[in-house]
């Protein structure tokens, strides 16, 4: 049996070479930096505009922390020495979104403006894993100020392709095998499209369970933190280690997060399908892939059912609540007049964030009601059902349509294409505003052989019944073991 | 030359850079009624965008002044940017205002005591 190159492997895997002695954390951290710099070195200077000039790199990394990377390494192997593991994620390697600050490497936001940008400080994910033993090896590119659709790192399945916005760089590391995991962000989508884009499993945690302190706000009240892997196990294994309260973010809450590996038996539960979501793919071969998925679940007793999401104005509550909070927020770059710095890409998002200025806040409060009725709703549909599922985009990843240098459109996650039924509800954007949790799965691929994936949602604080879900299905399928290959198709 | 009378409590600069002496109240005043214009003005906008399916340029740079200094707005691509902007945030605001909600329906806001 042909074994798992090491750069593929899950936490999991990884984490029992390194207790065993089989590898060390420097070996591991090595392999790793030098992957990188093989497959991946920037080929230009990031943080950067779009472009179309990738010369078949991915670009998933703005900085490389090399030697701080072997340096922890080096002290994650004295310690497992001495006997000391301090998590299952001693001694790994992982990559974070450019949004969360890291004490003496540079946090650029995405953006030119902060290019130089050195914190003084850690974010609160940051410290967590550095307490859990885990090596900070590289900060991952992403849309400028975490802009969605912008495709920043290339989709290594075809590079083409779009892999959406803003955490591309992170997800598209971990399908790639450049880092052992990955730390994303998401306020409307952005862990879960671009894993959905390149076949990543990676898991939106329940509102308020991760500490956002020392990561770029974009959305006091939408912004969440979460795990990227090659498995949901792994995200599992991450979030354990990442989710703890933390008084410096007026959200957190003290619930803390106790991974179960074993999903134990999934007879009897009950999985609420969005069936007019899996409608919204023009490709009968997609709807066989997503219907041969929840074929897989009944097959192992789970109780399927279809049900129907209510039709709100989500992509106004969205926009309304997004631009007057990042409005306040990046007020200082209007002020200080550092906004004419941010790439010519992102003006129609700088014109947004000033728009959302100039809204009342009568307005504001009536976007904040609307999406507390819906969260009462939502509350209540989910709550019939261990967990509720849809396709997490209904088709593979489309073109990345390069146009004088950019991709287009500069669309916001929470926009829906053009292609999409205004009229269906969609569960990503629902589950968003109210803060469920979501953990995106790949379940197949499309005629192009571009990744298909599911969104798993269940109840605020089931952050496990979404991995338990997500555990039951990889256990039974390999989708998520099949790699792009390399070289990467143009 | 300005003066001013009465209690020193504020001092307020004023365009023509003279320096203009008012009490807490009348200062209270003044910026409520500032805050009440640019209400004033949103709703404007809104009332324009629906009735002739777009917002002045003078409505625009209104809603730009009360925000302070135009910066990169004062050029027409950038400014002609913005009312785009503005426009679609006056959209989305007489869309929510059109959204059935009880009365009894308060805002999702988040005010943490530990």
């Amino acid at each position: 049996m042909q074994q798992t190159p090491i750069h593929f492997m899950t936490v999991r895997e990884q984490a029992e070479l390194l207790a065993s002695g089989e590898i060390t954390s420097v070996a591991l951290t090595r392999h790793f930096l030098d992957r990188a710099a093989e497959l991946d070195p920037p080929p230009f200077e990031l943080p950067s505009e779009p472009r179309s000039d990738h010369d078949g790199m991915l670009s998933t990394m703005v900085t490389i922390a090399r030697d701080h990377a072997l340096e922890s390494a080096e002290r994650a192997d004295a310690e497992l020495r001495s006997g000391r593991r301090r998590s299952i994620l001693h001694g790994l390697p992982y990559g974070v979104k450019d949004l969360l600050d890291t004490d003496g490497i540079r946090t650029t936001w995405g953006s030119g403006i902060f290019r130089d940008r050195v914190p003084t400080r850690n974010a609160a994910v940051i410290d967590r894993l550095a307490d859990a033993g885990a090596v900070l090896m590289a900060k991952m590119s992403l849309g400028e100020f975490a802009g969605g659709n912008t495709s920043s790192a290339l989709n290594p399945w075809k590079l083409d392709r779009t892999s959406f916005g803003s955490s591309s760089g992170t997800v598209s590391a971990a399908v790639a095998g450049l880092i052992g995991f990955g730390i994303g962000t998401e306020t409307g989508g952005s862990i879960v499209f671009p894993g959905s884009a390149v076949g990543a499993s990676g898991l939106r945690p329940t509102f308020s369970r991760v500490s956002r302190f020392g990561c770029m706000p974009l959305s006091w009240s939408l912004d969440k933190i979460g795990p990227v892997g090659r498995s949901a196990e792994d995200c599992g294994h991450v979030l354990e280690q990442i989710s703890a309260f933390d008084e410096r973010d007026n959200s957190s809450t003290d619930r803390p997060f106790s991974f179960r590996v074993d999903p134990g038996s999934m007879r009897g539960k009950r999985l609420g399908v969005h069936r007019r979501e899996f409608l919204l793919t023009q490709s009968d071969h997609n709807r066989q892939v997503f219907q041969e998925a929840l074929d897989t679940w009944e097959r192992m007793g789970v109780i399927v059912e279809d049900i129907e999401l209510p039709l709100y104005p989500t992509g106004a509550l969205f926009t309304t609540i997004v631009t007057v909070e990042s409005g306040t927020i990046f007020e200082p770059l209007f002020t200080d007049g550092s906004a004419a710095g941010m790439f010519s890409f992102n003006e129609d998002r700088a014109a947004g964030w000033m728009a959302g200025r100039m809204m009342s806040a009568s307005d504001y409060l009536t976007a904040q009601r609307i999406r507390s009725q819906l969260t009462r709703e939502a509350d209540a549909i989910v709550s019939r059902y261990d967990a509720v599922i849809a396709p997490t985009w209904p088709n593979g990843a489309g073109l990345r349509e390069v146009s004088d240098g950019w991709p287009i459109p500069a669309r916001n996650e929470w926009e829906p294409p053009e292609d999409a039924d205004a009229n269906t509800p969609r569960l990503n954007y629902i589950a968003n505003l109210v803060g469920h949790p979501g953990l995106n799965i790949p379940c197949g691929f499309d005629p192009d052989g571009m990744p298909l994936c599911l969104q798993i949602v269940a109840g605020p604080f089931d952050d496990q019944t979404v991995l338990d879900f997500g555990m039951s299905f990889q256990a039974e399928t390999d989708w998520h073991l099949r790699r792009p290959p390399y070289p990467w198709r143009p | 030359m300005c003066t001013g009378g009465g209690i020193l409590d504020e001092r307020v600069q004023t365009s023509k850079g003279c320096k203009m002496t008012i009490d807490r109240r009348q200062f209270t005043k003044i910026a409520g009624a500032g805050a009440a214009a640019m209400a004033m003005t949103w709703q404007q906008a809104c009332t324009q965008l629906s009735e002739t399916g777009q917002i002045s340029d003078a409505t625009v740079r209104t809603l730009l002044d009360a925000q302070g200094a135009r910066g990169i707005y004062e050029s027409p691509e950038e400014f002609d940017r913005l009312r785009r902007a503005v426009e679609n945030s006056a959209r989305i605001s007489n869309a929510l205002r059109a959204f059935p909600l009880s009365p009894d329906e308060q805002p999702l806001t988040v005010f943490w005591r530990g």
